[in-house]
């Protein structure tokens, strides 16, 4: 590995400080996806800033109709906290789907919802269920945050503290993930409320976004077979070199129904 | 540079390693503990793989610096010296490995796996919990069998499904 200079922060502002004064550095979280970057040399920080000394950024806290989980939470830990099991099951299950075990033990929710990677998990959840993304400065709700591939609307000195879920036992997470990466081939979010109904999609565009013309539809008659003529922008989706645009489109489709199908156990 | 101080195979050590040093790198290189393998170097592969404070990662994707302070055993210090842990002893009754490249970090990931009694073992199971690995000798067969087999030493009574 090439030469850079690891920094612990004791405290966000001290982050935050560190990320303004020294030139190309970056927050260090679990480090599953930065470390590899920066082996391919994809990115050469001058320097790590690494949170983990901050363990208010670890907690995981039910209020009232939301669940807030701090950006330091590993996938482990959403996997198997009882509050998100309780309170957000499909949430729980999409975690313990994300890559492998040794993975899931550091990586963390605020580290992929950042990368944004294509074919990540988290970014369909939160667009799904409305979530909104806590800064060091601000609230940015799901849908203005994920801005393309690999992009967000994160200024280069803010740091993601927590993510804000409403509470949803009426979602449903169905992937389609490789065989031998576990990223996301396709990863269908639908959260069924009361009033509206969101679809999200991810592994399929160069960022996650909503269908919303599935939602249109679905708000008409929540059935899956109102997802068989829905249009899907062709033209967006990314070409990769082990599935076709038609391909993707079709796997979109069917684990879009299969999520109504589970949200929809009487029909 | 970073003072690394850390628990390593229950031996108190601090090592001067420069920030941008891996964790297996200090394992191997600095500590001379040459069991936990490099396999691919990205994640994948899995031969790297050590216990961290209770949990297994993969070291080649986790910095020095990241766990200072930390406890953690390699496959040197799974058991006593001169004596196997019972998923070694089943690799070796199973003829699990053919080259034996992937074979520690299967051996770690494994033995983190049955520290704690499973409800139920099935192939299924073990399939997802050896989801990091990859053996290219394709033995996985064996490893399987093995995995049971260690199940059932450690657990005599444990419930098995698909046969052991």
């Amino acid at each position: 590995m090439y030469d850079f200079q690891f920094l612990k922060a004791q405290s966000v502002e001290q982050a935050v400080q560190m990320l303004q004064s020294i030139e190309n550095a970056k927050i260090i979280a679990g480090g599953m996806t930065l470390i590899p970057t920066m082996k391919q040399r994809l990115a050469s920080p001058s320097a790590l800033i690494d949170l983990s000394s901050i363990t208010s950024l670890t907690q995981v806290q039910h209020q009232g109709q939301f669940i807030e989980i701090g950006s330091l939470c590993s996938h482990d830990q959403v996997a198997h906290s009882s509050v998100i099991l309780q309170h957000l099951p499909a949430l729980a299950q999409l975690a313990g789907l994300i890559a492998d075990p040794q993975v899931r033990y550091k990586g963390t929710i605020g580290g992929s919802v950042v990368n944004n990677d294509p074919s990540a998990d988290y970014p369909a959840a939160l667009l799904g269920l409305n979530a909104t993304v806590q800064t060091s400065r601000r609230e940015i709700k799901a849908d203005d945050f994920f801005l393309g591939m690999f992009s967000t609307d994160l200024a280069a000195d803010e740091i993601v503290l927590s993510i804000r879920f409403p509470v949803s036992k009426s979602s449903s997470y169905q992937k389609f993930r490789h065989p031998s990466t576990g990223y996301a081939l396709c990863g269908v979010w639908i959260s069924r409320g009361e009033q509206a109904c969101r679809v999200a999609v991810g592994g399929v565009f160069p960022s996650a976004r909503r269908w919303r013309q599935a939602e249109a539809k679905l708000q008409k008659s929540f059935t899956p077979e109102v997802l068989l003529d829905a249009p899907i922008e062709l033209d967006d989706i990314l070409v990769s070199h082990d599935s076709s645009p038609h391909y993707k489109a079709q796997l979109m489709r069917v684990l879009s129904q299969r999520a109504v199908k589970e949200l929809n156990p009487h029909d | 540079m970073i003072e690394t101080h850390l628990t390593l195979n229950g031996r108190k050590i601090t090592t001067l390693v420069p920030d941008s040093t891996l964790l297996v790198e200090l394992l191997r290189e600095h500590q001379h503990l040459t069991g936990t393998h490099v396999g691919c170097d990205t994640t994948q592969c899995g031969a790297c793989t050590v216990h961290v404070d209770g949990k297994i990662m993969k070291s080649c994707t986790v910095l020095a610096a990241q766990v200072v302070g930390s406890d953690i055993t390699t496959i040197e210090g799974l058991s006593p010296e001169g004596q196997l842990h019972p998923v070694q002893e089943a690799f070796r009754e199973c003829h699990a490995l053919q080259c034996g490249f992937c074979t520690p970090g299967m051996i770690m990931t494994i033995s983190h796996f049955l520290k704690d009694k499973p409800k139920v073992l099935s192939d299924e199971v073990i399939n997802r919990a050896l989801e990091g690995h990859i053996c290219r000798c394709t033995g996985y067969v064996n490893i399987i069998k093995a995995f049971k087999v260690a199940a059932l030493k450690m657990y005599p009574d444990l419930l098995i499904s698909n046969g052991a």
